[in-house]
């Protein structure tokens, strides 16, 4: 299931890229130098600074391969960073520069939550716009098995070393840690319910947390470097690149926390206002969405 | 306590489509909104903001890698300082990773239903094929769904 998500994702992103190349082909770089005209908005090192905190969320799930290592084989976890690292150079700056190719400036703060169907629309016309909107629905999805994965394999690890109670280890006779999935799961709506479904402030915590993973990824590595020094590893990071990717990311924390509240997720809130009223009385009818959202491919 | 150069890694465990697929669909789905909100914050910049975040994200792979490499253990952050400092401190980093976790997946579930609510109001013509499925609550649903769907989702995974 995840195998064919990730692929449609990629397809229909893409998909978007060709099409934008395609319009700008025929139609000119008009809007790319008008927007290249606009003078920078404040100073130019406040706006790259500010980016460049907005733009850490562009990379938040690179933590979560680290957390099921144990499920791969061999050698296949570089693989996945190395690929998945790939994608995000290509993708995110490929398609931040077909937007300012297609959008005004002045133009996304209008389409700000769903600016990549918007230029689907443009690019491609009303049915690329749709696909891009089944696709944003698939992946993210996707996203939520990867939590679930994530989190059976860090509460095992957990588990394993005494820190929680042992009846979560129990398997179901296919193999899955269905406790620790049942556990997250009861969480997850738990929330859901005390926050109504204003998950504003859980985006907040959601950006701080990962930071904060990130940053405690990278004290671990120096403390590996000095405590355990003799361990045998295949790869070593340099002083120089541990620092500086820990440098960033406290720079990205430190920002973030001041901005938060403004632009975190906006689609999100945007949507959500419209439609709090609805109890929780009439959800018995949709089959298809939770057959993706839970669990496990490859456990059984 | 900590295992010294064992390897937990599965037997024939999973390969390098399946593993990236994973965790790509979670990174991949920030794609849906970072460029927006960079273009918001550094404008034209945008693009070369993302750039220099991919570099940061080469030196993180190293870092990764090193620690990984090391200690192939599931558990992140939490197995890295668990090996090298206090139970207390990795169950702290552990804390923070099931807190991301938790609100990614309440979020991109979230998100992802009313994107699908989005489309089924714009569209008419999908939905004549959907209006089965209430897109705007799935939760209690799938409360109960969750045990028979199991089953389901094992075999279509599996083929």
């Amino acid at each position: 299931v995840a195998v064919a998500i990730f692929l449609f994702h990629i397809l229909t992103l893409s998909v978007l890229i060709l099409a934008g190349v395609y319009f700008i082909t025929f139609n000119g770089l008009d809007v790319l130098v008008s927007n290249f005209r606009l003078p920078t908005e404040g100073s130019l090192g406040r706006a790259l600074i500010f980016g460049f905190a907005a733009a850490m969320l562009g990379i938040s799930g690179f933590e979560s391969s680290a957390n099921f290592v144990e499920e791969q084989a061999e050698g296949i976890f570089p693989k996945t960073l190395r690929n998945m690292w790939i994608v995000v150079t290509i993708f995110n700056p490929g398609i931040a520069l077909l937007a300012l190719a297609l959008v005004p400036i002045p133009e996304v703060a209008q389409h700000q939550e769903t600016l990549l169907a918007h230029m689907g629309t443009l690019a491609g016309g009303q049915w690329l716009s749709v696909l891009i909107s089944v696709d944003a629905t698939l992946v993210l999805s996707g996203a939520v098995l990867t939590s679930f994965i994530g989190v059976t394999g860090l509460v095992r690890r957990m588990t394993l070393d005494r820190c929680l109670p042992q009846f979560l280890l129990h398997k179901n006779r296919r193999g899955a840690s269905h406790r620790i999935i049942i556990g997250f799961f009861l969480l997850g709506v738990s929330v859901l319910v005390i926050t109504e479904g204003r998950l504003e402030a859980l985006a907040g915590v959601y950006t701080i947390s990962f930071l904060a993973v990130m940053v405690l990824f990278g004290v671990g590595n120096i403390l590996l470097k000095v405590k355990r020094a003799r361990l045998p590893r295949p790869v070593h990071a340099s002083w120089v690149a541990v620092i500086a990717g820990i440098f960033a990311v406290l720079v990205g924390l430190a920002l973030r926390q001041r901005h938060h509240e403004s632009d975190l997720r906006p689609g999100l809130f945007h949507l959500l206002s419209a439609d709090r009223s609805g109890g929780l009385d009439h959800a018995g009818k949709n089959r298809h969405l939770e057959g993706m959202l839970v669990f496990h491919p490859w456990y059984q | 306590m900590p295992p010294e150069s064992v390897t937990e890694h599965k037997h024939g465990g999973l390969g390098e489509l399946p593993a990236t697929a994973i965790c790509g669909n979670d990174i991949t789905s920030s794609c849906l909104y970072v460029s927006a909100l960079a273009i918001l914050q550094a404008g034209k910049w945008a693009p070369l903001v993302l750039l220099f975040v991919a570099g940061v994200l080469y030196l993180f792979r190293k870092i990764y890698s090193e620690v990984v490499g090391a200690l192939p253990l599931n558990g992140g952050a939490y197995n890295a300082l668990l090996n090298t400092t206090s139970k207390l401190l990795a169950s702290l980093a552990a804390c923070l990773t099931l807190l991301s976790y938790m609100a990614t997946a309440v979020i991109s579930a979230n998100e992802a239903v009313h994107y699908a609510h989005s489309i089924w109001q714009a569209l008419p013509l999908l939905a004549g094929t959907i209006d089965c499925w209430d897109f705007s609550r799935p939760w209690p649903r799938w409360a109960s769904r969750n045990l028979p769907g199991w089953r389901w989702l094992s075999s279509c995974s599996t083929s």
